[in-house]
């Protein structure tokens, strides 16, 4: 290597002999405190999100759970056969839409009379359904009770289909003609 | 961590460029890129060599924009080499002034070769030249300086 080249090489380090401006250097200290907030910004936000989702799976895992306990306690089929449960729960769901639709209706006071029919037949399917209940603890899977089970399911549904039609109909009718404090919901 | 290579990286960008106020923009955004990339640093240790890898890097993208290589005619390999000890009389702060004085071109590959160890094959692909372009320059920058710094002697402006 030439002398001239060597020099170079041996001196590299003196040759750094510019000093950089405070001024500049405080721009370049702030920029990366900036950037360093940011990070730390994000890193919070992404450990807040984290946290959030954690806290929401729990609540949703504990949830479900709670909504699978209840079906099981639910489903009068539950422990003989799941397959069968799920049909059962199906039949529960509907039943239970229905219900919730009607008890958010309102008829006219001096027409509740006329949907007492309907109110009783309810209570007859709910009073055999408590005594399919027991009697399907007694004597445990049985094809015949099921069946009958499954028809009192499709029985309260078309009879609640019934109601509800009438409760339309009953309040297109007397629509024009009252106000609503006369109205009254259905207790079913 | 920066602060402490602050100084040493702004004399690469100054060498580099030429001038004090392209130094400073380049060695404010390479500190930014080296700062937000720091998670790509795998050894600490090597933290200055990575550094410098970076800021060397966004001199060369800075310059390759400025810069357009003339050709070089011949070398002059007639210049004594050999009998430079009089350089050591030069002081060092006259000797980086003078370097930041050389043409764009050859300055660019002097610092590149000479002072950051690249060779001529990676110089040329770093600036988007041949090889024998990077040569020439290198020679061409040599020569100049050489003068220039002997002049200063001769004056006694060292």
């Amino acid at each position: 290597m030439e002398k001239f080249e060597q020099f170079f090489k041996e001196n590299r380090l003196r040759l750094d002999t510019e000093n950089l401006d405070n001024a500049v250097w405080e721009n370049i200290s702030s920029t990366i405190k900036r950037q360093k907030s940011r990070n730390l910004f994000r890193q919070i936000y992404v450990a807040a999100s984290l946290l959030l989702i954690l806290g929401l799976s729990t609540v949703l895992y504990l949830k479900n759970s709670a909504t699978d306990n209840q079906e099981k306690e639910a489903s009068i089929f539950y422990k003989f056969s799941p397959d069968l449960a799920e049909q059962e729960m199906e039949y529960i769901q509907l039943i239970n839409n229905k219900v919730a639709i009607i008890k958010k209706q309102e008829v006219p006071a001096e027409t509740i009379a006329l949907f007492n029919e309907f109110i009783q037949q309810l209570e007859v399917i709910d009073k055999q359904y408590e005594l399919y209940k027991i009697e399907i603890s007694k004597q445990g899977y049985n094809e015949d009770l099921i069946q009958q089970i499954i028809y009192n399911y499709q029985l309260k549904l078309s009879v609640l289909q019934m109601l509800h039609s009438e409760i339309d109909k009953i309040n297109r009718l007397t629509k024009k003609d009252k106000n609503e404090k006369d109205k009254i919901k259905l207790n079913i | 961590m920066f602060k402490s290579y602050a100084r040493g990286m702004y004399n690469i960008c100054l060498r580099m460029t030429g001038n004090k106020h392209d130094a400073e923009d380049i060695l404010q955004e390479a500190f930014y890129l080296a700062f937000v990339n720091m998670n790509k640093l795998k050894n600490i240790d090597s933290f200055g060599a990575w550094l410098k890898k970076i800021v060397v890097n966004q001199c060369v993208l800075f310059l390759r924009k400025q810069i357009h290589f003339v050709a070089i005619d011949s070398l002059n390999q007639d210049a004594d080499y050999e009998n430079d000890d009089w350089i050591s009389e030069i002081s060092m702060e006259v000797i980086n002034k003078e370097i930041q004085c050389l043409p764009d071109g050859c300055r660019v590959v002097f610092n590149l070769y000479l002072l950051e160890n690249y060779s001529h094959k990676q110089i040329a692909e770093m600036m988007g030249i041949s090889e024998s372009t990077s040569k020439s320059q290198y020679h061409r920058a040599k020569n100049i300086l050489r003068v220039q710094l002997k002049k200063k002697l001769q004056y006694g402006e060292v």
